[in-house]
């Protein structure tokens, strides 16, 4: 079963290749890979803890005022992060800055917490949780290994190829969009190419 | 309050740190226009509004709420409560007393919500002011979100534009849709790296 | 129940147990997250300082008021710390500038800034010659930025000048001893405002500690 569902957090019901949620934070902050590994630790944090929040209090929450309800919860979960990183890991708030408290915007976590937690048990909107966000951090740390490689010739900080010099392009904005692009792209190929084998 | 800090706040919100294309903020629904550019302007019209609104009111309780009381750490849960409730009661208001003006962009504000490019002009509203490493002042909070609303406006009227070129045209199957999408909005970002030089002149000494 | 007297209690009660449990969380976090600037910037002094040194805090003082610290081995004054601030291509660049009693630069250490990543970000860069091949196998090495580096040994009797044909770095021992003579340090390639930003404020503390002598004597 656990295999079931991380497949299906992974590739099936991918958030940002598959859903298509979150993606501000995609191309916000994949610029090196420890930014990436920060923030989807930090998403699963949130993530988890939400969906559990919710799947304890769902049958207390009126329906005319779930969503502020939510609202609420992701944020209080969102701070709570946002002041663990700033006091336990400095430097990553600091290259993170203000996407962190955007966390609490984040499509995703709403989707989820409305879609799943608030209609099932503890324990499967707690895997559900760490399923979404485990496929979501990965997204991120593979968008951005291609950044940081190829953007600063680096990968965790550690030197890729001695004499290469980088192409500063991908680590800007401009970057960011033309390697989800890219992703997306061929993620598509293998849709399309799946679809005309099946007929 | 110098016309110098106003143009510098202004030029900085709309090209120089355009909350799209630099700070790629709100791109839900700038991926997502349709390719009506009166859609477009509709959007960026409410986007603007909740901006303007979302920094004004967050500097004002930021200020005289939080602040005294050292609580910035419920900046994040105060913000986000005020602009879900703000923008459902301004649409409220809208349908009853402005039809014409509901006509115009109030059908877009439910969508503008929970996107983070308001959040995130809320929290810049209450940070520190680049320019001059202190304090936004509630004027320069609020220019910041007037202009910080234009630029998303528009950067959306030019992605319109470009979707409704890109009808006539084939694209090649697997970029179809989101990544057609995204690569115009790298070209286009591409494009206002060159403002990133548009500074104004620092003074002598700077600060 | 009236529905919306239900829902406005329970918009309450969870926004209520929302604000107690952040309350709660920041009052054991708060005293963490205020010592991270201090330690920051501690560490910098000792950087700058070296080991051994007795570092006193001071409030402000020359024009404009400026943060500086002393440093003292044993009861001689060694040199001191300033702390700047400039304003850099997108925003302040705060750091920690060491001056020797003698007018030289003990080091610089870059505290905080906003720069573009590849252009003005580039003064955090440090050259590092592990690469993920061999990088299990080498040392760990502490390595210092090189932009900052080449500030050590300049005099601030003299103005600072930025000059070089290219970066420090790929420069021959000849041009970089050439650099020092004329007190000059080689910019950041496309990075022209963010390197003055940084002499700008050198400068600003080299006026600080020219007041300071000044009262001294």
């Amino acid at each position: 079963m656990i295999r079931d569902e991380l497949k299906r957090g992974i590739m099936v019901q991918n958030p940002i290749f598959g859903l298509a949620l979150g993606l501000c934070p995609a191309l916000a902050i994949t610029t090196t890979a420890f930014n990436a590994l920060g923030m989807g630790i930090a998403v699963i944090f949130v993530l988890t803890c939400s969906n559990v929040t919710v799947s304890l209090i769902r049958r207390w929450i009126p329906e005319k005022v779930r969503i502020p309800c939510y609202i609420t919860i992701i944020a209080t979960f969102v701070t709570i992060a946002d002041l663990f990183m700033k006091a336990y890991a400095p430097f990553l708030s600091s290259q993170l800055g203000i996407y962190v408290p955007l966390i609490a915007a984040n499509c995703l976590i709403l989707a989820r917490a409305e879609a799943y937690a608030s209609k099932s048990n503890l324990v499967r909107a707690a895997v559900d949780g760490i399923v979404m966000g485990f496929g979501f951090s990965l997204s991120l740390v593979l968008i951005s290994a291609v950044r940081e490689i190829l953007g600063y010739n680096k990968l965790f900080g550690v030197t890729v190829i001695t004499g290469f010099h980088p192409m500063v392009l991908f680590v800007m904005p401009a970057g960011g969009f033309f390697v989800v692009a890219a992703f997306f792209g061929i993620v598509n190929y293998r849709r399309i190419k799946k679809a005309r084998g099946n007929p | 309050m110098n016309t110098a800090s106003m143009i510098q706040i202004s030029l900085g919100a709309v090209l120089i740190n355009n909350f799209v294309l630099t700070r790629m903020l709100g791109l839900c629904p700038f991926l997502n226009v349709s390719n009506k550019i009166s859609n477009a302007t509709g959007l960026g019209m409410a986007v603007t509004f909740v901006m303007t609104m979302a920094s004004a009111v967050a500097w004002i309780v930021d200020s005289t709420v939080l602040a005294p009381h050292n609580a910035a750490y419920l900046r994040i849960v105060v913000f986000i409560l005020i602009i879900a409730s703000l923008t459902q009661l301004v649409e409220m208001a809208l349908q009853k007393y402005s039809p014409a003006l509901f006509e115009s962009f109030g059908k877009y504000l439910p969508l503008v919500t929970t996107n983070c490019a308001v959040l995130a002009a809320a929290l810049i509203a209450t940070m520190e002011n680049p320019y001059t490493g202190r304090p936004f002042t509630f004027l320069e909070a609020f220019i910041n979100g007037v202009m910080s609303g234009a630029g998303f406006t528009l950067v959306l009227i030019l992605m319109a534009g470009i979707k409704g070129k890109l009808e006539c045209v084939n694209v090649w199957k697997p970029l179809e849709g989101l990544p057609i999408a995204l690569i115009t909005a790298g070209l286009i970002a591409l494009a206002f790296l060159g403002f990133s030089g548009l500074h104004p002149p620092i003074a002598a000494g700077g600060f | 129940m009236n529905d919306t007297f239900k829902a406005v209690l329970t918009l309450t009660a969870v926004t209520a147990a929302a604000g107690f449990v952040i309350a709660f969380y920041h009052s054991s976090a708060a005293k963490l997250i205020a010592s991270q600037t201090l330690r920051h910037e501690r560490s910098a002094l000792d950087q700058v300082f070296g080991p051994g040194v007795r570092i006193i805090d001071t409030s402000g003082s020359g024009s404009p008021p400026i943060h500086f610290w002393i440093g003292k081995k044993d009861t001689a004054v060694i040199g001191y710390a300033f702390l700047i601030e400039t304003a850099g291509y997108s925003g302040p660049i705060r750091a920690v500038a060491g001056i020797d009693t003698g007018g030289t630069i003990m080091g610089l250490v870059i505290l905080s800034h906003n720069e573009t990543p590849a252009v003005g970000g580039r003064m955090d860069e440090r050259i590092s010659k592990r690469t993920i091949w061999n990088g299990f196998i080498t040392r760990a090495e502490t390595l210092r930025p090189w932009f900052t580096e080449q500030f050590k040994g300049l005099s601030v009797n003299k103005p600072l000048s930025v000059g070089a044909v290219s970066e420090w770095p790929c420069l021959s021992d000849a041009e970089k001893k050439e650099l020092i003579d004329k007190n000059a340090i080689s910019a950041i390639s496309g990075a022209t405002v963010s390197s003055r930003a940084i002499v700008r404020g050198i400068g600003k503390a080299a006026n600080c500690f020219a007041a300071l002598r000044g009262a001294r004597q």
